[in-house]
């Protein structure tokens, strides 16, 4: 992609992620909201493919929308709670208006610090043979993953599978009926 | 010859440790074996070291003093735990042994029906040694160990009954007064330390020289440097711990209430051997007595004193042991008044005769009471004789001894003090001459009364017709309340006079022997002491024996000594007549409304005085002490702080909603304040 | 090759970010909330797969990587407790699960 469309791309998927995004809150149904971050996922994966992580990109995919979501939907389709329910009524409803100003703030103040031009430090940028752009160039964005995967992080990766393991038993023991 | 000592002392020990911690477990004859055989062991022990003592010439080389072992350096102090043999020590440790050996089988049928037999005769065997450390250490401090053990073993036996509330009440009181006289025993010891650098009793210490007066205690030639205020402080300390000890005015009235305990306890400790240690240590320091001119006859007035006053009391009482008690008080003070005019074996010897005849006198009204299932008072007795002959015949032979009637045991110590008093009142000079002719009219007085309580005791409880209503049918470790609610009960149903006399039986012969062997000593035992009065000098064994430690008693004039003797004599038999006379035909009580009598017979309203002055005072300190300081500062401060926190909670519970999204506010809240300080720091 | 800045990732990553902190602020049912999170952890592997490529180097994909582990580990594990939560109480309302109170 080339200039113009490289931004107008961005714009898009910018607008239409957050937008999704704002679906996740707002809408009143689960279900609802549960398509709407599946959709916000979806941009994330397009963000990740513009940035050229394509690797992350397919893997946000198949996991998080393909798996994690499912999951999501089985549960919320599970439990659906009356949403008109007199009883659920809101009994903090102060901190709606507190949490949107705290927002505000919030994105306010880290838009600022970042274009109030922090600079971010060029002398921590990978040259040579270390950059991923070379090695990308070299074997392919896959290729390029996993050796960082695997030569650098390779304790870590061996931890997620305990923790996963862990998260299996634990989903196991809870989800027995008692 | 010390190694003697050791084992005089280890068995009793061993056999405190073996009852107390197994006797609980061991059936009645291995306790008797043990308790018996320790004693026993420890008798002979003492009897093989006072032979090798006799078989040593000359006198003056009559001594042993062996380390055992180093117990503390420090700097200039050096305290050995040793052992000191001397005729002193020798004789005080076969009265112990041997009394406390007679105590020891006299109380296997008196306690015979104690739940607390293996706990009585543990707490024995612990007195014994700690009396036998206490005549045979070697120093001051290690007297002063024995000198607190047995006021422990004393403690523990006076309140051996501890549900009685009465008997726990005495046991703290003997305590608290006794802690007392250690206390004075402490100061002494530390002035000593302090002028003399050393606490040893004077066997090569470095500051004292041997055989300067005998071998005695810190001979007086290195007792010289002392100055005069401090050569008056260490004797009146060591007197406290003696008053305190030996029952003296004004530190006397634990003993009366130490007759809480049960009976043996009270012949043993009370009466033959703990309450003369305080005898045995103005003997055992009489060169610190001599230091200055106040101090013997400051001795002398309190010893005079508390016999008169308080063979007074005993006139009145009605309690046999209390009687006793207060007799043994009396006898004390007449040790006292013996040691303070110089004629330190004199007091010695009383002690040992004393032993004999107070102990018998303990153990024949234990047996009465015993026969009686716990009956104390004298109005519920009278008339048995006929029931009880053994106990009759020795206690009338105690009787006569402490009476002074010859040729009874007490007859010839009690002479012994009263000749000792004379002969220094006629030999000194100035106001003192004038204090020793009062304690020698005292000595006498007290003679008389002596008779007179002892005959009203004895016609009281053996002679006329029974007046009580036959052995009270439960033990006497039952409470005071129980007894009282019978006495309430049964009184209509059970017969009195004549007929219940039938229902009483003499004691076991495990009783009576102990009796009859006391009895013995206490006809002959006066034997051993002089015949100075028969001006045959050759014939005073046990003064003579104990010359070396105590030096020779000033020699008396023999037609004053006669003079003595025959007032002594004269008013012991006027006693003994007034009290045929009254109570002859049997004891009557009649309320008399004579304020002497009364005063007497409430013991002067010390008690009662001692409560209003000390005791109500301290009481009311201590409240308000413990108000200001419990209640207001240390009460007042921790409400103080508690409040402070529930305030501070009470602000703090309202952010603990329960809510989780309120405490992910809080977190957002933290996040943006740090981006902030971010944007603020640019 | 126009590129666009570092900072406009960064400042989509950022709302996404806080729409996800006030989802969690302001809903109750616990799904949601859940959802909420996981919009957050994605706005932050946005900011990692940003940065990754700004740098040149793999280290935030393999981040991006771990943390999609770690987020699929723990939503196993939430549904199941908000799934026995409500097999007790009939209700999932995190409103009603305020015992932790003072």
């Amino acid at each position: 992609m080339s200039g113009p469309a490289l931004i107008i791309s961005f714009f898009v998927l910018a607008v239409a992620s957050v937008a999704s995004a704002l679906g996740v809150i707002l809408f009143r149904n689960a279900v609802y909201s549960a398509l709407s971050l599946i959709l916000t996922l979806l941009f994330l994966a397009m963000f990740y493919l513009q940035l050229g992580a394509m690797f992350i990109a397919i893997v946000q995919i198949l996991i998080y929308a393909g798996a994690i979501m499912v999951l999501f939907l089985f549960v919320v389709t599970m439990l659906a709670a009356d949403p008109r329910d007199p009883d659920l009524q809101d009994r903090l409803p102060w901190q709606r208006g507190v949490a949107a100003v705290l927002g505000l703030v919030l994105v306010g103040a880290l838009s600022y610090l970042l274009l109030s031009g922090t600079p971010l430090n060029e002398a921590a940028r990978a040259h040579g043979s270390e950059a991923l752009s070379q090695v990308v160039a070299q074997q392919g964005n896959i290729q390029a993953f996993g050796q960082a995967l695997f030569h650098g992080f390779s304790f870590a990766f061996e931890v997620t599978s305990l923790v996963i393991v862990v998260a299996i038993l634990g989903a196991l023991v809870l989800g027995r009926k008692a | 010859m010390a190694s003697l000592l050791l084992w005089v002392l280890i068995p009793p020990l061993l056999g405190f440790i073996i009852l107390g911690l197994l006797g609980r477990t061991l059936p009645r004859s291995a306790i008797l074996t043990v308790a018996w055989g320790t004693v026993a062991l420890s008798f002979l022990f003492a009897l093989s070291a006072f032979l090798s003592l006799l078989g040593v010439h000359p006198d003056s080389q009559r001594v042993s003093d062996v380390s055992v072992y180093t117990w503390a350096i420090a700097g200039d102090l050096q305290v050995h735990f040793g052992l000191l043999l001397d005729p002193l020590s020798a004789t005080m440790l076969l009265v112990i042994t041997g009394v406390g050996l007679l105590i020891h089988i006299y109380s296997a049928g008196y306690m015979a029906d104690d739940p607390g037999f293996w706990r009585f005769f543990s707490y024995m065997n612990f007195f014994i040694f700690a009396m036998t450390l206490l005549v045979s250490a070697d120093n001051l401090l290690f007297l002063l160990v024995g000198w607190g053990l047995v006021g422990l073993a004393s403690f523990l036996l006076i309140g051996f009954w501890y549900q009685r509330p009465a008997a726990t009440a005495a046991a703290r009181k003997a305590l608290v007064i006794n802690v007392i006289g250690d206390f004075g025993l402490m100061l002494a010891i530390f002035l000593l330390f302090k002028h003399l650098n050393t606490v040893d009793y004077g066997y090569g210490g470095p500051n004292c020289i041997p055989g300067t007066s005998g071998y005695g205690v810190l001979t007086a030639a290195s007792c010289q440097q002392l100055g005069s205020l401090v050569s008056l402080a260490i004797p009146l300390l060591l007197f406290v711990a003696c008053a305190a000890k030996s029952a003296q005015l004004p530190l006397y009235m634990w003993l009366p209430d130490a007759m809480e305990g049960p009976t043996p306890v009270s012949a043993l400790i009370h009466a033959a051997t703990m309450v003369t240690a305080g005898v045995y240590l103005v003997a055992r320091t009489h060169v610190l007595f001599t230091l200055s001119p106040y101090a013997l006859p400051i001795v002398g007035a309190i010893g005079g004193l508390t016999a008169l006053f308080a063979a007074t009391i005993a006139l009145t009482q009605l309690d046999i042991k209390r009687v006793l008690a207060y007799s043994t008080i009396s006898q004390l003070g007449y040790m006292f008044m013996g040691e303070s005019a110089g004629s330190y074996s004199a007091g010695i010897f009383h002690l040992t005769t004393h032993a004999y005849f107070k102990a018998l006198l303990f153990l024949g009204a234990g047996a009465v009471i015993h026969a009686l299932g716990g009956e104390q008072d004298m109005r519920e007795m009278g008339g048995l004789r006929y029931r009880m002959r053994i106990t009759f015949w020795t206690f009338l032979i105690a009787v006569l001894a402490i009476s002074g009637i010859p040729p009874f045991a007490g007859f010839w110590s009690k002479d012994d003090i009263l000749g000792a008093l004379l002969t220094q009142a006629t030999s000194v000079g100035g106001a003192a001459r004038y204090l020793y002719y009062g304690l020698w009219g005292l000595g006498v007085l007290t003679a008389g009364l002596t008779a007179l309580y002892m005959f009203r005791l004895f016609y009281g409880i053996f002679m006329g017709s029974y007046r009580g209503a036959g052995p009270l049918k439960h033990g006497h470790a039952g409470s005071e309340e129980e007894e009282e609610e019978e006495a309430l009960t049964t009184v209509g149903r059970r017969r009195r006079g004549e007929s219940a006399l039938y229902e009483i039986y003499e004691v076991p012969a495990v009783m009576t022997v102990p009796l009859i062997i006391l009895a013995i000593l206490s006809t002959i035992g006066g034997l051993v002491g002089s015949f100075a009065l028969f001006d045959y000098s050759r014939w005073q064994p046990l003064n003579a024996f104990l010359a070396p430690v105590l030096g020779s008693a000033p020699e008396g004039n023999l037609p004053l000594l006669w003079l003595s003797t025959g007032a002594s004599l004269i008013f012991a038999l006027l006693g003994l007549l007034i009290a045929w006379r009254r109570y002859g035909q049997g004891f009557v009580y009649k309320e008399s409304r004579n304020p002497f009598y009364r005063l007497a017979y409430n013991k002067y309203y010390v008690d009662e005085i001692g409560i209003a002055l000390l005791i109500n005072p301290l009481l009311w300190l201590g409240r308000q002490a413990s108000a200001l300081l419990e209640g207001g500062l240390l009460d007042g401060g921790s409400r103080l702080v508690g409040r402070a926190f529930s305030l501070v909670s009470a602000g703090g519970r309202r952010l603990q909603t329960g809510y989780v999204r309120n405490y992910a506010l809080a977190i957002l809240i933290g996040v943006v304040l740090i981006i902030l300080y971010y944007v603020v720091r640019g | 090759m126009t590129t666009i800045p570092v900072s406009w990732y960064l400042i989509v990553s950022a709302l996404l970010f806080t729409i996800g902190t006030i989802g969690v602020l302001v809903r109750r049912n616990p799904l949601i909330i859940f959802m909420s999170i996981e919009l957050m952890l994605n706005a932050v592997n946005l900011a990692f797969v940003t940065l990754s490529s700004y740098l040149d180097s793999a280290d935030g994909q393999v981040f991006v990587f771990i943390v999609l582990t770690v987020a699929a580990a723990e939503v196993v594990v939430g549904l199941a407790i908000i799934v026995s939560i409500f097999r007790t109480r009939r209700n999932i309302d995190v409103d009603e699960m305020n015992l932790l109170r003072g």
